[in-house]
């Protein structure tokens, strides 16, 4: 018989490509997140969740930080209490992913990525299809169109927006575009940017935000020699990037808005210019073979109520993508969103689909340029 | 099913062709040939097998790795850091061991525990914590800013300075370890004996002592060496472009491109270039060197 228990699950995980850290990690969250429901259940007297067998819980992919700690907040808590079904997160990455459908021991329910990595799970075939017909918390028709899909739901919007040190650069005297970040005369100073944004470096060199795609990539790799030494650090996760601005490394970046907001939140002089910034999707999407699947697609119709979507907007600064959840979302918050009108006129949609067929290939062509001169 | 069959039948075979002295022998070595069959042979033998028929029986992986110029510079990246870390390592790590092996045994085991104890900690913990100490406005600038020593910060990170301190602080014990317990096992009348025959302390050291602990250098720095070569943590949060190490570039292809074939190619021929290693190195200077302390 299996057991309930969190962590005794997380033990068998060991037999999968975790490394030793994440592997820690994840017991030890589950571990916690077992006890902490523990403790709740007993104090309120609701439905006992971890007690009951494996058809109580539901496993979520979690990406920790400011994000995780909102979802728990605006989602994961909310669902518990209406549902007894208890949210169990747990790190893992795509590749882990296809890994446990290839064994045949999949551990993980609901996956929240971006939307160039949730594509590549379903071109594998490695997703569940979404239920829209039997969703009833949420109308699934208020969805935005583009964000539902057979196998992914859009979750959230964020954007990779410009960031300056307000102590470097006075608002209103800082660089306001892409063009203006390239030039490092006018304003000098160490940046940090993501690997292969092309699309800033093409606005950089002029072209108009609204035909970028195709990418014209030997134009973006010419601008991108343009800055390359004036990037201290190509940043790869989103804690780098923010420590980067945080500790000075970087007084320009191209980071998540939801990151900087943090930063910005909690005291640090940073500001966020939004005139160009890329609006990206995270989707909520199901692991094919998924051990709690009923569990995982009423999770996802709770949290694309309109209220939900609201609420995570309290916690961090990424947009809902049910049209209904701007009637929720308080003043202060919105004007942090991506999908704030303002802030929406001008910036642009990255092109997923454009980047999942090329991004093989362009991979290659930006680790060689790195390493050239 | 097959397999353990195969592997039953293989097993009385073997047995059959020992004599019984030599069985509890074989009883001894199962539990360590085991561990590594199930667990290093076994995936590597995965590896090897999805580098060559992802999907049907192909060369197609190992003909782009060498297509591609980036791959094989970022082998030769890999092996440059590594050797450069091991180097540090004994610069650093040969005076600590001197000394310490010169100690009585007591307080150099006191001071051998304050070697291990910073690996108590997770290499990622501290690889940040080097990074607020490195920093433009990090605690060794700023310190090197009060003192008069420098007027601007001294660029320590993301780049070649970065990883070799980073790597080298989490290797050295490694070297340091070695090192000891080849100096310990140095006979110390030979030491004595030159000495006695007028050397000075100098020559004593530079004839007798040192060539006697080359064994040391050449295990401690051979170890650390294989260590750097699969390290990622490090110079991903430390590094900058030219610290690109072949594991980082798996990590891409496994992760974000799903390419696990070419991701394997990538990892045999790392495993096969340190095997070349070896070999070259077995032939210069032979492996009882290395595995065998005794002078």
């Amino acid at each position: 018989m299996r057991t309930s228990n969190g962590l005794v699950d997380h033990l068998r995980c060991g037999r999968l490509p975790l490394s030793r850290r994440q592997f820690l990690g994840g017991s030890l969250l589950a571990g916690v997140t077992a006890a902490a429901g523990a403790l709740g259940a007993g104090l309120v007297r609701a439905t006992p969740a971890h007690t009951q067998g494996k058809g109580r819980r539901v496993i979520v992919r979690a990406l920790g930080g400011a994000y995780q700690a909102a979802e728990e907040k605006a989602i994961f808590k909310p669902f518990t209490e209406a549902t007894g079904i208890e949210v169990v997160p747990v790190p893992a990455t795509a590749a882990q992913v296809r890994a446990m459908v290839e064994s045949g021991k999949v551990q993980l329910d609901v996956l929240d990525l971006a939307e160039s990595t949730s594509q590549r799970l379903d071109e594998q075939g490695l997703l569940e299809r979404i239920d829209y017909d039997r969703m009833r918390l949420t109308n699934s028709s208020d969805i935005q169109p583009h964000a539902r899909r057979p196998t992914m739901v859009g979750n959230i919007y964020f954007a990779t927006a410009l960031a300056y040190n307000t102590e470097v650069f006075k608002p209103g005297s800082h660089p306001k575009s892409w063009a203006e970040f390239w030039d490092a005369e006018r304003f000098p100073g160490p940046r940090t940017l993501q690997p292969l944004e092309l699309e800033f470096a093409l606005l950089a060199d002029g072209a108009p935000m609204d035909r970028l795609y195709p990418l014209d990539v030997d134009r973006a790799f010419r601008s991108m020699d343009r800055i390359k030494k004036h990037v201290v650090k190509w940043w790869d996760t989103g804690a780098v990037s923010a420590q980067l601005l945080e500790r000075r490394e970087a007084v320009l970046g191209g980071i998540w808005n939801g990151r900087i907001q943090d930063l910005i939140d909690k005291g640090a002089p940073l500001a966020i210019e939004w005139n160009q910034a890329k609006r990206q999707l995270q989707f909520w999407s199901i692991v094919k073979g998924a051990p709690n699947r009923e569990n995982a697609m009423r999770f996802i119709d709770f949290a694309l109520q309109p209220k939900v979507q609201a609420a995570l907007t309290r916690y961090i600064a990424y947009g809902p993508t049910n049209v209904q959840a701007f009637k929720f979302v308080r003043p202060e918050d919105a004007q942090k969103l991506p999908s704030e009108p303002e802030h929406f006129k001008r910036s642009f949609d990255e092109d997923a689909r454009w980047w999942s067929e090329n991004s093989a290939r362009l991979t290659e062509r930006w680790q060689a340029w790195l390493l050239k001169g | 099913m097959l397999a353990s069959t195969l592997g039953a039948s293989l097993l009385g075979a073997t047995l059959r062709r020992f004599p019984r002295r030599q069985l509890s022998t074989l009883a001894l070595l199962f539990p360590g040939v085991f561990y590594i069959g199930l667990f290093f042979a076994y995936p590597l033998a995965g590896v090897l097998g999805r580098s060559l028929f992802s999907p049907s029986l192909t060369l197609e992986h190992y003909g782009h790795l060498l297509a591609e110029p980036v791959y094989l510079q970022v082998v030769y990246l890999t092996f440059e850091v590594a050797f450069l870390v091991a180097g540090t390592c004994l610069l650093l790590g040969y005076p600590l061991a001197y000394v310490l092996s010169a100690l009585r045994p007591r307080v150099a085991g006191l001071l051998l525990i304050l070697v291990i104890v910073p690996h108590f900690t997770s290499t990622l913990v501290r690889t940040y914590a080097w990074i607020v100490v490195l920093g433009t406005e990090g605690l060794l600038n700023q310190a090197l800013i009060a003192l008069g020593l420098t007027s601007a910060p001294l660029k320590l990170l993301y780049n070649r300075t970065g990883v070799l301190i980073g790597m080298t602080y989490i290797l050295l014990p490694y070297v340091v370890l070695t090192l000891f317990s080849v100096m310990r096992g140095i006979d110390h009348s030979l030491l004595q004996a030159a000495a006695s025959l007028g050397a000075s302390r100098h020559r004593t050291f530079w004839r007798v002592f040192f060539p006697l602990s080359l064994p040391g250098v050449v295990g401690g720095g051979l170890l650390v060496f294989i260590f750097a070569l699969g390290f990622f943590i490090t110079p991903a949060l430390m590094g900058g472009p030219r610290e690109t190490m072949v594991a980082m570039v798996i990590e891409q292809q496994v992760e974000v491109l799903f390419n696990w074939g070419f991701a394997s190619a990538l990892a045999v021929v790392l495993l096969a270039l340190t095997l070349v290693g070896f070999f070259v190195y077995h032939r210069l200077l032979g492996f009882d060197r290395v595995f065998e302390a005794k002078p």
